[in-house]
C-alpha cells in the first residue's frame, strides 16, 4: 500500500491548510520526496504526488467537501486507513426547506389575519385545543425542519486510501451504507444539470464498481469534477 | 360563518377531537423514537469532527421526543 496517503495525516489542520501545497508544487523531484517512488514519473507517482500535495481542510458542522479530513472516522475502519475525502450534498440544496421552515413558522399568524376574511375562526374550540393545535403544529414544523437536516447531514460520502463509502439516509426508517473497495471501482462519471448545479457547480457522482453493488451516486456534492478526479488520482495510485 | 361550535363544545364532539389528537400524539412519539435511534445508529456508524455536531443532533432528537410526550400528557390531562 502506497504511503502517500498517510503523509499529512499527523499534521495539524491549521499549518497544513496553510504550507503544504507550496512546499512541493514547484518543484516535482520525486527522488527528494520520501512519499514518492523513485525513477521516471509515471502517472501512478503524478498522482501520489498531487494526492500528497492537497491541502487539507478543516471540518466544521456544515462542511460540504473535505480533503484529508481531521477527525472522520467510521467504524469497521482499518488501523492503516486514512480518510481522503468526505462530502455531502451542497448546502444549497437546503434552500428549500430552509425557506419552507420560515414560511411553515408565520403560517398561524397569517391563519389568524386572514382567517376572518374567509368567515373562518378557531373560537369555536375552547382555548386548551387552540393551544394544543398550535403546539402539536410547531412540533411538527420543528420535526420537519430536523429531518430536512439530519437527511443532509448524514448523506455522506468518504473516500479512504482503500474504500469509497456512501452512507445513504432517507425517509427516517432507511439507511444505506455501501462500502466499494477502491480496486473495484470499473468507472467514474459525473454529472451537473439545470441552472442551479451549473451556477452553484455541484452534481451528481456516479461511481461503477464490480462488486455487489453496481452503482453507488453521490447526488448533488459540491465540485463533482474535482472529487471525480481525486478518486480517480487513488485509484491510479492503488492500480501501480 | 362555518360554525361548528356546537360540535366541538359538546362532549361527544370533545371526546373525538381528544382520541384524534392522542392517535396524532401517539404516532408522533413513536416518529421521534425512531429518529432517536437512528440518529443513535448513525452516529456510531461514523464519527464527524466537530464532535459537538453529533452531540447536538442527537440532543436535538432527543428534546423532540420529550416535547412530544409532554404534549401527548398535556392532551391527556386538558382536553
Amino acid at each position: 500500500m502506497p504511503d502517500i496517503f498517510q503523509s499529512n495525516s499527523n499534521k495539524t489542520t491549521a499549518s497544513t491548510t496553510s504550507t503544504p501545497a507550496v512546499q512541493n508544487t514547484s518543484t516535482p523531484t520525486p527522488s527528494n520526496t520520501s512519499s514518492t517512488p523513485a525513477g521516471p514519473l509515471t502517472k501512478a507517482s503524478i498522482a501520489a504526488q498531487n494526492i500528497a500535495n492537497m491541502p487539507q481542510t478543516a471540518m466544521n458542522l456544515f462542511s460540504t467537501l473535505s480533503i484529508k479530513p481531521q477527525g472522520v472516522n467510521f467504524a469497521n475502519q482499518d488501523p492503516n486507513e486514512n480518510v481522503i475525502l468526505f462530502f455531502r450534498a451542497d448546502f444549497i440544496t437546503n434552500t428549500f426547506w430552509i425557506f419552507a421552515t420560515i414560511f411553515l413558522v408565520f403560517v398561524p399568524i397569517l391563519f389568524v389575519i386572514l382567517a376572518p376574511m374567509v368567515n373562518l375562526s378557531l373560537a369555536m374550540l375552547n382555548p386548551q385545543a387552540n393551544f394544543i393545535i398550535l403546539y402539536f403544529y410547531y412540533l411538527l414544523v420543528f420535526s420537519y425542519a430536523f429531518i430536512s437536516f439530519m437527511y443532509w447531514f448524514y448523506n455522506v460520502g468518504i473516500v479512504t486510501n482503500k474504500h469509497i463509502i456512501g452512507v445513504q439516509f432517507s425517509d427516517v426508517t432507511y439507511k444505506n451504507i455501501s462500502t466499494t473497495p477502491l480496486q473495484e471501482v470499473a468507472d467514474i462519471d459525473f454529472s451537473q444539470q439545470g441552472f442551479s448545479q451549473t451556477f452553484f457547480d455541484y452534481g451528481t457522482v456516479s461511481v461503477q464498481t464490480e462488486g455487489i453493488n453496481p452503482k453507488i451516486d453521490f447526488v448533488k456534492i459540491p465540485e463533482p469534477g474535482k472529487v471525480t478526479d481525486i478518486i480517480l488520482q487513488i485509484r491510479e495510485v492503488l492500480n501501480e | 360563518m362555518i360554525d361548528l361550535s356546537f360540535f366541538f363544545q359538546s362532549n361527544g364532539g370533545n371526546l373525538i377531537l381528544k382520541v384524534a389528537f392522542l392517535i396524532l400524539e401517539a404516532l408522533f412519539i413513536a416518529f421521534s423514537i425512531i429518529v432517536v435511534n437512528q440518529v443513535s445508529s448513525l452516529n456510531k456508524l461514523f464519527f464527524i469532527q466537530p464532535a459537538h455536531s453529533s452531540r447536538i443532533i442527537q440532543i436535538l432528537s432527543i428534546v423532540q421526543l420529550v416535547f412530544a410526550i409532554f404534549l401527548f400528557l398535556v392532551t391527556l390531562a386538558i382536553l
